[in-house]
């Protein structure tokens, strides 16, 4: 019987949908399978895979972000430059705090036109978007920093697994998964576990009822999109540190990329559905073929083509399968 | 009998210098099945606002439990034990049985952590309570409507109701989910739980309640023991006025030799099967049948939606109906059930709703003035008389009974010569109900042929001359009006389970 109800998830079929792509690129290029090509995917997906947690609570709570990105950008940018300049000896956690912190506080700013002022997320945050990246590149600076923290040069540097392998090479699997699975088990314990995580459910299921259960819906918005905005500070340190440098043209134009790692899913558009364990699968998927592309020798311009393609289809399989599932 | 639970006296509401209530005062003690009964804007709902804490009243004050109350929060009411069901239910479809009954009762514990096991044991308690099992692992979203309700009302009593609210709970159920609804409000009686009907429709009415008090107008005219009423009495004490019910008289046209209507075996997937008919001009025929009888179905498929089997004759010659501009070039006419979703564009005028599907014979073929079309538009709304200020008021700003006369005028602004009206009155009051049936009368006298769709037997009596009585796909029975009762239909119906 449980087995039986596993086996009809989303989740289940997004994973078979994985090991189908996983044949034929192994098939293709039998390198696919070398612990190298896992743990460069594994990095891959840890700025993708933060971003998405975020995204995923605003999805389920029925909002919508497109600013994560802005965000991001902003606080590695304001991070980098001032701490690279001053206080260039900065402990890690602290340089990662202070970047959650700042994504928490535009977050808030998000939040209150949301909740306060009842407009519409996704126009919103476009414009937050907009002001968040104007503001960084008039205020903050407009040029590439090099000269960042110390301590983010050296996280770039850490790895928790390092492989020798027959070609005398060394697969590394970087620290940062470990952020990563703490971000993903975090949000987990959060969505399924708390009566806040279960309000942000109700709240996307029909906020109508959610007042009358008692929940104030504008709390529960404030702490979506802080929760976002945290999320997306954090990963834009991590950003500037896999790429050494802080770069405030880097991130923005690929929130969608992102956005269609957490619809796959399985949130659907309206809110009050998604877990953590379809937005890490989705984001598996999108790194996956990303990365593997390049592999199996198609031109990296094929690369957005075939995303695209996957979302549609990724997306797609599962409303036809539900709209089979209600017409029963 | 218990002890009064709740004592709302000289309570009073004003919106705006419209006076809402005007000291209204009503006992309801614990365990009594008390029903409150008005017309669309007498009141009701104001009131029910106020016990739940929503609105403040401007005067009067509320005894809960001996406590006095000036005014009450929604909270405070919701803890003194008084619990709303709303007609959309308020549950979350996305969520489980379970959660779905136990959330509000562990957010108003504090919890911060959710217990799967707690969780379950609340739901689990509170259904056993009213005595019905649902799975507890379903979302929300795959019961059935009646199943809602019951996970509404589960979640109250997981919130120790000691008052629960009812708002028009029957208004989307078939007889055996309302049949079951009733036992479930018997066993709530039991256990000393107070219930308070909120409801237009008069049968039910004395079937449940004990107690019925009546307002109109803001101000309770009536509140005494059930038995003290009958059904006219009750209408006219709604209303304040004599509703007669004349049944409708259908003079045959000697002159007329083809049905304007002829339905030859038509089929549809698993919603119908082998339906035939004749339908003459003058005549109203009643379909009525069980919510899922696919009678719905029915009048959609000749309305040109839903692809079906068979023939449609209209006036002798084979019509042939793919989609709804095929209908419109016969002449037929459609009201539907929902006239909020899917007949009347609600945020816009009264003129662009009257005359959205006539919009060729105005004018030349090219363009149209705007003062040709409201004036249409005035005409058609003084001849239903629709109470709108100017045609250029918005659909969503009328009342139920007003609203579907403006769905009905678009159709009849393209003169139809076959009119299918599909539950024309549902949320519609009596007063607006009565008005609607003879202007349905009126039409048929013109020579339009026309097609009631209903659940309620009353309404059919009185509006059809010939009665098809749907079971499961199939026409079970054809029965004249005059030659049946409202019990035996009732009885014809109920039996089609």
């Amino acid at each position: 019987m449980q087995i039986k109800k596993l086996l009809k998830t989303n989740e289940f079929f997004l994973f078979m949908v994985i090991v189908l792509f996983c044949v034929v690129f192994g098939f293709i290029n039998p390198a696919f399978f070398s612990l190298g090509n896992w743990f460069d995917i594994l990095k891959s997906m840890i700025e993708t895979g933060i971003l998405a947690m975020g995204v995923l609570v605003v999805l389920i709570s029925g909002g919508f972000d497109m600013s994560f990105m802005a965000v991001a950008v902003f606080a590695m940018h304001l991070i980098c430059l001032y701490f690279g300049k001053y206080v260039n000896d900065a402990p890690l956690w602290f340089l990662l705090l202070c970047g959650m912190a700042v994504g928490m506080i535009l977050g808030v700013c998000n939040s209150f036109f949301v909740a306060k002022c009842k407009l519409p997320p996704f126009i919103v945050t476009l414009g937050t978007s907009n002001i968040i990246s104007g503001l960084c590149l008039a205020f903050i600076g407009s040029k590439q920093v090099n000269n960042i923290p110390a301590a983010l040069i050296s996280f770039s540097r850490w790895n928790v697994i390092s492989v020798e392998n027959a070609a005398g090479g060394r697969a590394n699997l970087h620290g940062g998964i470990i952020i990563l699975a703490v971000a993903a088990v975090l949000t987990t314990i959060l969505l399924s576990k708390t009566m806040l995580g279960r309000s942000i459910y109700c709240l996307g299921g029909n906020p109508f009822s959610c007042i009358r259960v008692g929940f104030q819906n504008n709390k529960i918005i404030v702490f979506v999109y802080a929760f976002m905005g945290t999320l997306a500070g954090l990963s834009g340190l991590l950003h500037a540190s896999f790429q050494r440098m802080s770069n405030p043209y880097d991130m923005v134009g690929n929130e969608l990329n992102v956005i269609a790692a957490v619809v796959i899913g399985g949130p659907r558009v309206g809110g009050g559905y998604g877990n953590t364990v379809g937005t890490i699968l989705g984001v598996l998927l999108i790194t996956m073929v990303n990365n593997s592309l390049v592999m199996l020798r198609i031109p990296t311009f094929w690369q957005k083509a075939v995303v695209g393609l996957v979302i549609i289809l990724g997306t797609a399989i599962q409303i036809f399968r539900y709209r089979a599932s209600r017409g029963k | 009998m218990g002890s009064s639970f709740l004592e709302v006296k000289g309570i009073s509401k004003s919106f705006g210098g419209v006076r809402a209530l005007q000291n209204v005062d009503l006992k309801i003690e614990s365990g009594e099945i008390y029903c409150l009964m008005g017309e669309n804007g007498s009141g009701k709902s104001t009131l029910i606002k106020i016990i739940s804490g929503v609105y403040t009243p401007d005067e009067g004050e509320m005894i809960l439990n001996g406590k006095h109350y000036r005014k009450i929060t929604p909270a405070e009411s919701i803890r003194e034990g008084i619990q709303i069901i709303y007609q959309d239910f308020s549950v979350f479809p996305n969520l489980s049985v379970s959660e779905n009954i136990a959330l509000s009762a562990m957010a108003n514990d504090k919890d911060k952590i959710i217990s799967k096991k707690k969780m379950d044991r609340i739901a689990i308690s509170a259904l056993e309570r009213i005595s019905v099992s649902l799975p507890l692992e379903r979302p929300v979203e795959e019961l059935s409507v009646a199943g809602k309700q019951i996970v509404a009302i589960a979640r109250g009593i997981a919130q120790d109701a000691k008052l629960l609210v009812m708002d028009e709970p029957t208004t989307a159920l078939t007889h055996k989910e309302i049949e079951a609804l009733y036992k479930i409000v018997g066993t709530l009686k039991q256990k000393g739980i107070a219930v308070i009907f909120v409801s237009h429709k008069l049968e039910e009415v004395f079937q449940i309640s004990e107690r019925i008090a009546i307002l109109r107008n803001g101000k309770k005219v009536l509140d005494d023991k059930t038995e003290n009423f009958d059904k006219n009495s009750l209408a006219y004490h709604m209303t304040g006025r004599e509703i007669p019910s004349i049944p409708y008289e259908y003079i045959k046209d000697e002159a007329q030799t083809v049905p304007v209507m002829e339905v030859k075996n038509l089929s549809m997937g698993n919603a119908f099967e082998n339906i035939s008919f004749c339908l003459y001009s003058r005549e109203i025929l009643g379909i009525t049948g069980q919510l899922g009888c696919g009678r719905t179905e029915l009048a959609k498929a000749l309305f040109g939606i839903g692809k079906y089997t068979g023939s449609i004759w209209v006036e002798g010659r084979k019509a042939d109906i793919k989609n709804i501009l095929d209908t419109k070039k016969y002449g037929i006419g459609y009201v539907p059930e929902d006239r909020l979703s899917e007949g009347l564009f609600l945020v816009k005028p009264l003129t662009d709703n009257i005359t959205v599907s006539s919009m060729d014979s105005y004018g030349s073929r090219v363009c149209c003035g705007r003062k040709e079309l409201t004036q249409a538009a005035g005409g058609w709304l003084s001849s239903l008389s629709i109470a709108a200020e100017n045609p250029e008021v918005l659909a969503s700003d009328l009342s139920g009974g007003n609203q579907q006369r403006i769905v009905l005028a678009k159709w009849l602004a393209t003169n139809p010569k076959i009119l299918i009206l599909n539950c024309p009155t549902v949320g519609v009051d009596i007063g607006s109900k009565n008005q609607i049936h003879e202007i349905i009368k009126d039409l048929a006298r013109q020579g339009i042929g026309i097609i009631v769709i209903s659940d309620d037997i009353s309404e059919i009596l009185t509006v059809c001359n010939r009665i098809l009585l749907m079971r499961s796909g199939k026409i079970a029975k054809e029965i004249e009006s005059k030659d049946t009762t409202v019990e035996e239909l009732e009885e014809d119906l109920i039996r089609a389970e």
